[in-house]
C-alpha cells in the first residue's frame, strides 16, 4: 500500500515536466525605480542555477537573489516550485532589455524569455524633482596635481534616512576626503523656486595623476524614502501613532557621472620638478647650530601651503661630507577646516657631523607649479650654517692633525686635447731625423780614429808633395823671364824642378846622377834629350854654338819640362 | 636620412680644409656637446691623419654618446702611438670598468708579464733610439781607448756589456715588430656579439657571448667572418661588421 503511495507520489513528480519562466513585478519605471526580477522554476527538485551576468550591462543589481520554496498538495498531485528573485536598477533610461538567462538544473539547462523594460527619463532633477543627488564640481578643467573640489548634495522634497552611500569611485585621482564622515545634515534651500531640503552628503579633494580625458563614476545612495500613508488614522489622529505605522520604501539614487579634462603643463616643467603644484612656501632650519663633533643635530624642513602635499617629495639634499645623514622622517599636518588641501609638510634629518670645522647646507630647493599664475616657481629656503666643535680629546687630536684627502665626488673621463698637433700622415709614419743622426754619429765616431791617425801621418809630407806637384808651374813661370846668363840660369831651373819632383834631397846636381835618377821613369830618348840639353847648359856657355841656341834655349827647355812632367 | 647628411656635410668641409682647422672645428663641437658632429670631423681627420690627441678626442666623443666599444677603439689606437700619454691611459681604464665582461686573462710566470708590461710601455722608436744611443757609448769608448784614455781590461768590460745590451734591444725590438705588424686585434662595437664555432650564421652554433668594448685578437678572416680568440683563450667566429680592427 505504501509502496503504492509512494510510486503513485514519484510518478506524477517524474511526469511532470519541469518548466522555468521569468517575470518582472513591474515593466514601466522611472530611473531612479526599482524592479523585482524573479525566475521561477516548477516541479524541480534541484535549487536553479542562473547565469546573471547578461543582466548587469543595463542594470545595476541592488540585491538578491533571494530564494523562496513552494511545495503544493492538489487533490494528491504535488507541486513544487522553487524562485529567486532579484532588485535591479536600471542604469540608464530608455527601452532597455533584460537578455534571456540560461537556467540549469541538474542536467537539464533551460533558457527563459527575455523582457522588455521602458525607462523613462523621469530621474531628471526636473522632472522627478522629488530627491536626485547634484554633483558640483569647481572646475572642469584642471592642470596635471592641481585640486579638484566635488561636492555630492542630496536634494528632497520627501523625509527620508540614508541607508547606504557607495561612494565613486575614481580611476586616475587621488582622493581625500573632506568633512565626508559625518552624517549628513538637512538644511532649507531653494531651487527653482521650489523648496527642497538639501545635505552635503560627500566633498572630496581630487588630485588628478594622469593626463586626459578623465572620468568620475557616479554616486549611488540607497534611501529609506517614508511614503504617506495610505491608510487613513483610524479614530483619531494622532501624530505619534501615525509615526508608528509609517511606511518607508528603499530608493535608489545616483548623481550623473562627471566629466573632467586633465591637461598637460603648459610649459614643459624643469628638471627638478618632483610634481608639487599648488602655492607654497619652504623654511629649513636646525634645532642647534653648534655642535659637538659625532652629536647628533637635527635640520627640519618644512614645507607649507595648498596643494597636492600627498603627491610630491622634496628633492635631495646635497650633505656636506664627513655629516652621516640617517633617511628622514616625513609627517603631514593637513589643515582640516578648509576645502583646499593645506598643510605642511615636515621633514627631519638627523646629522651627525663626523669632523669639526664650519658647514653649511646649500639651501634647499622646491619647483612646484604655481596654479595662479600658471608658471613653474622655484623657492628656496635659507643656508644653514652649522658650526662643529672638537669633542672628546682624542678625537680632536686625530683631526687636527689629519690632512684631508681630496674628495672625489665623481668620475670622468679627462677633457679632450685642444691645441693642434703635429700630424703623421697615415700610413707612412717615418723614423723621425734625429734617430738617424744619433745612428750616423755615432758610426762616424768609429770611423774618426783611423781618419785622424792618417790624417797626421800625411801632414809631415805634403809639402813636398805640395812643391812637386807645382815644380812645372814654377818652372815655366822663371823660364819666362828674361836673364843675362841664361845658360845657368836654365841649368839651375832645370835642376830646381826635378829635386822637387823626384823629391831629392839636393840641388847640385850633374847630367850623371840625373840620368840614374830618371832610368825606369821615363823613356831613355826623352832622357837624352834632357841630358843633352843640361850638358849644353854646362858647356854652352863657352861652346861654339852658344850664340845660335841662346835665344831658343829658355824655350826649348820649357818644351821639354812639359813634356817630361806629362810622362813623369 | 639623416645620417647621411650627417657624413656628407664634414665631408665636403674635409676636402677644403687644413686638418688643423678641421680639428678645431671638431673641437668646437665637442665641447658644446655636439658629439655626433665631431665624430665625424675626427673621423674625417683620421682618414688622412694620425696622432694620439685625435685619437683621445675621438673617443671622448664616442664615449660621450654611449658607443664604447667605439670609444676604446680609439683609445687603443692612440696608445699605439703613445703608449705612455696619461689622458689616453686614464680615460681607457676608466672606460674599460664599464664594460660588461671581464675576461681573465692565465697567469703567466711573473717575468714574463713584467716583460710585456715594459714592452706595453714601448713604441719601436724608442727602441730604436735606445739601440742608436748603446752605439753612441760604444764609439765614445772606441775614441776613448783609441787616445788611451781608458785601459784595455775597462774597455773590454764596457765593450761586453754594451753589445749584450744591442743584442737584446735588437730581439727586444724584432719582438715588438711582430707584435704591431703581425698581430691583429679588434675591439667588439655591436651591443651584444654571438660568437659561433663556425663561419656561418646559425641558431645551434652560437659558443658564447661578448659584449661592447672587449678587446679581441684576430687570428684568420674569411668572406665576412673573423675568427677570434679572447685573452683567456676562448676561440670562435664572429661577423666582420661587428668588430672593429685596431
Amino acid at each position: 500500500m505504501y509502496k503504492l503511495i509512494f510510486i503513485l507520489i514519484f510518478s506524477s513528480i517524474l511526469f511532470a515536466q519541469p518548466t522555468v519562466s521569468a517575470t518582472v513585478d513591474i515593466n514601466r519605471i522611472s530611473q531612479s525605480e526599482t524592479i523585482g526580477f524573479k525566475i521561477l522554476a516548477t516541479n524541480v527538485d534541484a535549487t536553479p542555477n542562473v547565469d546573471v551576468s547578461p543582466i548587469k550591462k543595463n542594470f545595476k543589481i541592488v540585491s538578491g537573489p533571494a530564494q523562496q520554496t513552494n511545495i503544493q498538495w492538489i487533490n494528491g498531485a504535488m507541486t513544487s516550485s522553487r524562485s529567486l528573485s532579484w532588485t535591479l536598477l536600471p542604469k540608464r533610461a530608455g527601452k532597455l532589455n533584460i537578455p534571456s538567462l540560461s537556467v540549469k538544473m541538474g542536467k537539464n539547462t533551460f533558457m527563459t524569455k527575455p523582457i522588455g523594460i521602458t525607462v523613462t527619463k523621469g530621474a531628471g532633477r526636473g522632472d522627478m524633482a522629488n530627491l536626485f543627488i547634484e554633483v558640483i564640481p569647481d572646475k572642469r578643467k584642471i592642470y596635471l596635481g592641481e585640486q579638484l573640489t566635488v561636492t555630492y548634495r542630496l536634494y528632497t522634497k520627501l523625509n527620508l534616512s540614508i541607508e547606504d552611500i557607495e561612494y565613486p569611485k575614481s580611476v586616475g585621482f587621488w582622493n581625500e576626503d573632506l568633512r565626508g564622515s559625518q552624517t549628513p545634515r538637512f538644511k532649507d534651500t531653494q531651487m527653482n523656486g521650489v523648496s527642497y531640503k538639501v545635505a552635503t552628503l560627500y566633498k572630496a579633494a581630487m588630485f588628478p595623476t594622469q593626463t586626459g580625458k578623465m572620468m568620475i563614476a557616479p554616486m549611488t545612495a540607497i534611501c529609506n524614502v517614508e511614503k504617506s500613508s495610505r491608510r487613513r488614522p483610524r479614530g483619531f489622529a494622532d501624530p505619534f501613532f501615525n509615526s508608528m505605522f509609517r511606511e518607508s520604501q528603499r530608493q535608489f539614487i545616483q548623481s550623473d557621472s562627471l566629466n573632467i579634462d586633465v591637461i598637460p603643463y603648459p610649459n614643459t616643467p624643469p628638471n627638478d620638478f618632483t610634481g608639487a603644484v599648488g602655492q607654497f612656501s619652504i623654511d629649513s632650519w636646525v634645532d642647534t647650530n653648534n655642535v659637538k663633533v659625532n652629536e647628533a643635530v637635527t635640520l627640519h624642513v618644512k614645507i607649507s601651503g595648498t596643494g597636492n602635499i600627498y603627491n610630491f617629495n622634496i628633492n635631495p639634499i646635497n650633505f656636506p661630507q664627513n655629516m652621516e645623514v640617517f633617511p628622514p622622517t616625513s609627517t603631514i599636518k593637513r589643515d582640516e577646516f578648509r576645502d583646499e588641501i593645506t598643510g605642511e609638510l615636515n621633514f627631519e634629518y638627523i646629522l651627525i657631523p663626523r669632523m669639526e670645522g664650519q658647514f653649511r647646507i646649500s639651501p634647499i630647493t622646491l619647483t612646484f607649479f604655481d596654479t595662479s599664475s600658471d608658471r613653474f616657481k622655484t623657492i628656496r629656503s635659507k643656508t644653514t650654517d652649522i658650526i662643529v666643535t672638537p669633542g672628546s680629546a682624542s678625537e680632536s687630536i686625530v683631526s687636527n692633525f689629519s690632512r684631508e684627502n681630496v674628495t672625489i665626488l665623481g668620475e670622468d673621463i679627462r677633457f679632450i686635447n685642444t691645441k693642434n698637433p703635429k700630424w703623421y700622415k697615415r700610413g707612412n709614419q717615418t723614423i723621425p731625423i734625429w734617430v738617424w743622426g744619433v745612428y750616423f754619429f755615432s758610426f762616424s765616431m768609429f770611423i774618426f780614429p783611423s781618419v785622424y791617425h792618417r790624417v797626421k801621418h800625411q801632414r809631415i809630407s805634403t809639402v813636398d808633395i805640395r812643391e812637386a806637384n807645382n815644380a812645372l808651374r814654377l818652372s815655366l813661370k822663371m823660364l819666362k823671364q828674361e836673364n843675362n846668363d841664361p845658360f845657368s840660369f836654365t841649368a839651375s831651373v832645370i835642376y830646381q824642378y826635378f829635386k822637387s819632383k823626384l823629391f831629392l834631397s839636393s840641388i847640385n846636381l850633374d847630367p850623371m846622377t840625373l840620368d840614374s835618377q830618371l832610368k825606369h821613369k821615363i823613356d831613355p830618348e826623352l832622357i837624352s834629350e834632357v841630358i843633352s840639353l843640361v850638358k849644353l847648359c854646362d858647356s854652352g856657355r863657352y861652346g861654339p854654338k852658344a850664340e845660335q841656341s841662346m835665344n831658343s834655349l829658355q824655350f826649348d827647355a820649357s818644351e821639354l819640362l812639359k813634356e817630361v812632367d806629362k810622362a813623369l | 636620412m639623416k645620417l647621411l647628411k650627417l657624413s656628407i656635410l664634414p665631408l665636403t668641409f674635409a676636402l677644403s680644409q687644413s686638418p688643423d682647422s678641421l680639428y678645431q672645428l671638431g673641437n668646437n663641437y665637442y665641447v658644446n656637446e655636439k658629439y655626433d658632429q665631431a665624430i665625424n670631423i675626427y673621423e674625417e681627420i683620421s682618414s688622412r691623419f694620425e696622432h694620439e690627441d685625435l685619437y683621445l678626442n675621438l673617443g671622448n666623443s664616442y664615449y660621450k654618446v654611449g658607443a664604447l666599444g667605439n670609444a676604446i677603439w680609439s683609445y687603443e689606437k692612440g696608445q699605439l702611438l703613445s703608449p705612455r700619454n696619461n689622458d689616453i691611459n686614464y680615460n681607457l681604464n676608466f672606460v674599460r670598468n664599464q664594460i660588461r665582461d671581464r675576461i681573465i686573462p692565465p697567469d703567466n710566470f711573473f717575468l714574463i708579464s713584467f716583460y710585456r708590461a715594459i714592452i706595453e710601455k714601448l713604441t719601436l722608436l724608442d727602441l730604436l733610439a735606445t739601440s742608436g744611443l748603446i752605439f753612441f757609448i760604444l764609439g765614445i769608448v772606441f775614441i776613448a781607448k783609441d787616445f788611451d784614455f781608458l785601459s784595455n781590461r775597462i774597455t773590454s768590460l764596457i765593450n761586453t756589456i754594451l753589445l749584450f745590451l744591442i743584442i737584446s734591444n735588437g730581439i727586444i725590438m724584432l719582438d715588438k715588430y711582430w707584435d704591431v705588424f703581425d698581430k691583429k686585434s679588434g675591439v667588439v662595437i655591436s651591443v651584444e656579439s654571438n660568437v659561433r664555432s663556425s663561419p656561418i650564421n646559425r641558431g645551434e652554433n652560437i659558443v658564447f657571448l661578448i659584449h661592447e668594448g672587449t678587446k679581441i685578437e684576430i687570428i684568420t678572416e674569411e668572406s665576412g667572418w673573423y675568427e677570434i680568440v679572447l685573452l683567456d683563450g676562448k676561440k670562435g667566429w664572429i661577423p666582420m661588421n661587428e668588430v672593429r680592427t685596431i
